[in-house]
């Protein structure tokens, strides 16, 4: 056989796109570090959402994309999973704060995958902390307000129900909250605790997107403003995905939430998450997570867009 | 500082062979031990699937990552209930990821995984490649070879009819094509607990030629060192000495994964007693071939999957030079 010339890097093992792996060291400025949250236990839906970031490391591997062309956005980072403390909230809510605090301060945006939404509100503390000047927009997507009432934090600080709450309290109230594409019947309590902050449905989502961004932070004009995206696959009304709330057909198809983050690309997003995906966990059954993963790609080219709105 | 200042639990972060150092060929020298996935497959297999091993086995692999960390220190074998000092484990063993075929015809796609095992055999260093299929086992061994011929010891898989064969012809049994291309002589073979009973033809050729072929129960009645002996004899011949690990070896209660399950094949305990003695000479590479992780669809860890890595941990750890008591390995 004749000698070509051919390439020897080798492929290394799974990572998120294929991105380099890394640690704190490697992190700067413009970079963004996607972290994996191997976590479920703090919600009280269908748990597997630990699973996600390994699914979605194996469907980032050409070999399972079969034929789909899936590219490395160049400014990504592999930093693994965060730690955490599956039987231990208190523990896993202060570490889960440090480490987005310290890849905060490195300049470095934080993409937290895979878990669940109980664990977002210690990444977000960590995220003001790092940023005390700047007021933080906290835009969730999701099917579900989860703003329901706070209740013994002492015993139980990680909550979904509670989670929206428990942010916007860090955030300085609801007016800094934004939920979109809401779509289950959620508590009177909850929309009235809410109803200073923006909430739109799914419903109206689809009908139109323009302006939104705009609308989003109307208030904040003047201000420094920085904003955090939350993603929940249960917006999806695509039986196929699994997300750890029931499915009930409502929702967002996968291109109207593309477009949806495409159009909040506009702010400047210093942190975000997608939780909610409960993996298939077959090798080869990676279908749901390969629409999943784009939807991911759509979040990193929203946060890699310049912001044209705010400071 | 690192980002993470406590264990991670076990299924997260980044799945490398029992959580070693992921390194490039750079990386190694004498004395190191590369893991490396081939994941090819031949697609003229009903069963489709081999292609997904390495990933399943690294993953699965990921169980015994404490024989590997230092931060368990005195880590217990739990095969044998014994403290077992691994702590030079990490600077030995390197996970250099997967051969990128994906994508290359059936030629440059052997001639990398050629090239990828040249580049480890010149650095003296021993290798396991994850298969795969027996596809790979020709272009492995054309890397070890070095267009001199090499050893050849094949535990489980099919034997050839005869080992007359033309380069030509096709045959579904990768001895055949060995002993054709001259890349391994009849006399340097040993053949261990074969898939299939051997045809009259062969076996008298192996026996003409002195080569050696025990069948599953003959093994079972060796001791370790007479099972070192083989592949000891076959490494003093000065020529580098190629394992391959067919998963048609395991008797077929033990696992629902390879394509090719056979009754009356190894136990667990034999197939590892087998590994860890015949990993005492200098073995230029182990090649896992006959895995099929989705043959009955594969949750997070599969029994099976776990028993063949607990004999795949036997033998890197004998190879490594981490197992001396050969006695309690017969008990």
């Amino acid at each position: 056989m004749s000698k070509v010339d051919l390439n020897l890097s080798m492929q290394s093992v799974p990572s998120f796109f294929g991105a380099p792996i890394g640690d704190i060291e490697d992190l700067s400025e413009k970079k963004i570090a996607v972290a994996g949250l191997f976590c479920d236990h703090f919600s009280q839906g269908e748990p597997g959402a630990r699973y996600a970031a390994r699914q979605l490391r194996y469907a980032s591997l050409p070999l399972l994309a079969n034929g789909l062309k899936i590219s490395t956005p160049s400014n990504i980072i592999d930093v693994g999973e965060l730690n955490v403390f599956p039987i231990e909230p208190i523990k896993t809510q202060s570490i889960l704060e440090e480490q987005s605090y310290r890849i905060q301060q490195t300049g470095a945006r934080l993409l937290a995958l895979g878990g669940d939404y109980s664990l977002i509100p210690a990444l977000v503390s960590g995220q003001l902390k790092a940023n005390p000047d700047c007021h933080l927009k906290f835009i969730r997507i999701s099917r579900n307000l989860d703003a329901a009432e706070i209740l013994d934090t002492q015993k139980n600080p990680m909550n979904r129900s509670s989670a929206t709450r428990q942010i916007a309290e860090f955030c300085g109230g609801a007016s800094s909250i934004a939920m979109l594409g809401v779509s289950d019947l959620s508590s009177i309590e909850e929309y009235e605790y809410l109803s200073d902050g923006f909430v739109r449905s799914a419903h109206q989502l689809s009908k139109s997107l323009t302006g939104l961004s705009e609308q989003i932070v109307d208030d904040l004009q003047d201000q420094e403003v920085g904003v955090y995206l939350s993603v929940d696959v249960d917006v999806l009304a695509l039986p196929s995905i699994r997300s750890n709330s029931p499915y009930l057909g409502t929702g967002l198809s996968p291109e109207q939430l593309t477009s949806l983050i495409s159009e909040l690309g506009k702010l400047p997003i210093i942190g975000a998450d997608v939780t909610g995906f409960i993996p298939d966990l077959d090798l080869s059954g990676s279908a749901a997570s390969l629409t999943v993963i784009e939807i991911i790609r759509s979040v990193i080219e929203a946060m890699s867009q310049e912001s044209a709105l705010c400071h | 500082m690192p980002l993470r200042t406590a264990p991670i639990p076990r299924m997260a972060g980044h799945l490398s062979f029992m959580r070693s150092v992921r390194a490039n060929f750079e990386d190694l020298s004498s004395g190191s031990l590369a893991v490396i996935g081939a994941p090819m497959e031949d697609s003229s297999n009903l069963k489709s699937g081999a292609r997904f091993s390495p990933l399943a086995i690294r993953e699965t692999s990921v169980y015994f990552g404490w024989y590997a960390n230092p931060q368990f220190s005195n880590p217990i074998n739990i095969d044998e209930l014994e403290l077992f000092d691994t702590s030079s484990i990490n600077e030995q063993l390197f996970d250099l990821g997967d051969i990128p075929i994906l994508g290359q015809t059936k030629s440059k796609a052997d001639e990398l995984i050629t090239r990828s095992i040249e580049e480890v055999y010149k650095r003296n260093a021993t290798s396991i490649i994850l298969g795969g299929d027996s596809s790979i086992i020709a272009p492995v061994s054309r890397g070890i070879a070095e267009g001199k011929s090499a050893a050849y010891i094949q535990i489980g898989g099919k034997t050839p009819g005869t080992s007359n064969i033309e380069l030509s012809q096709q045959t579904s049994a990768p001895l055949a094509s060995l002993l054709a291309s001259g890349k391994v002589k009849l006399k340097d073979t040993c053949i261990l607990a074969p898939a299939e009973n051997p045809s009259v033809e062969f076996i008298k050729e192996l026996t003409d030629t002195s080569a050696k072929i025990f069948s599953s129960n003959q093994l079972n009645n060796m001791d370790s060192n007479e099972i070192s002996d083989l592949s000891l004899t076959l490494s003093n011949r000065n020529l580098p000495v190629i394992v391959n690990l067919d998963l048609s070896s395991v008797s077929s209660e033990l696992h629902g994964m390879s394509d090719k399950p056979v009754f009356n094949g190894m136990s667990l305990k034999l197939l590892r007693r087998v590994l860890v003695a015949i990993a005492r000479a200098p073995i230029a590479t182990l090649i896992l071939t006959g895995h099929n992780p989705t043959v009955n669809g594969l949750s997070i860890v599969k029994t099976g999957q776990r028993l063949i890595v607990t004999a795949l941990v036997g033998y890197l750890c004998s190879r490594l030079g981490l197992i001396n008591d050969f006695k309690s390995n017969d008990n």
